[in-house]
């Protein structure tokens, strides 16, 4: 997955740069001659999509891009349940800094999810269709 | 009868899987001839039935088993 950036200035005059990128976070520059210049960031961190299904017992979240799944008798457990289960795998990449097949190589540009809340982590939670009928 | 955590374990440790990190829950994973991970699963504490029959084959899809091959694993019949 890569982090798509649209760009552009507040009127047609103005400048935009990138003036400077880090790993997550893009630095826009606008108007730099006018008395109104300044910056903004644009935080690109990938984030995650979070799946909801009903179950026989209760609920299951999904984590499609990691293949992390959690369950739970209400739908916010299940998601919490996810989070810890994102959380704790995220963490054995951070740590133990494995190489991973080619086929889950994306997993590791999650791994920044830790140096930010857990609440920012899902980017869309959806309920699958079928676990509203 | 549905399937215990315990057995759950006990096939996908016989099937690669190697446990990585013990918190809320357990993280296992599994590495291929390379020593690359190739898939994780999460797995409860305890040793609780997994009534959930969704539940159950989410964990299959993650550890990458047929309903069959569980069972066969646990009867000893197949590795």
């Amino acid at each position: 997955m890569t982090p798509t950036l649209v760009a552009g200035g507040f009127t047609e005059s103005e400048d935009l740069d990138v003036a400077a990128q880090g790993e997550h976070m893009i630095r826009l520059q606008y108007g730099r001659l006018a008395p109104t210049s300044g910056s903004y960031q644009v935080d690109v961190s990938p984030r995650l999509r979070g799946v909801l299904r009903r179950s026989e017992q209760g609920w299951i979240a999904l984590a499609p891009e990691l293949g992390a799944l959690g369950h739970g008798d209400t739908w916010e457990e299940a998601l919490e349940q996810l989070r810890d289960a994102v959380e704790q795998y995220l963490e054995f990449l951070r740590d133990d800094r494995p190489t991973l097949a080619s086929a889950i190589a994306h997993h590791a540009m999650f791994v920044g999810l830790l140096d930010t809340p857990p609440d920012l982590w899902f980017g869309s939670v959806s309920v699958n269709a079928a676990a509203l009928e | 009868m549905p399937p215990r955590w315990n057995e759950y374990r006990k096939v996908i440790g016989r099937n690669g899987f190697k446990l990585v990190r013990s918190k809320k829950h357990e993280t296992w994973v599994k590495h291929d001839a390379e020593g690359r991970v190739i898939g994780h699963t999460s797995v409860s504490h305890g040793n609780a039935q997994i009534r959930d029959k969704t539940l159950f084959k989410e964990l299959l899809q993650q550890s990458k088993k047929t309903e069959k091959h569980f069972y066969d694993v646990l009867k000893g019949t197949t590795e």
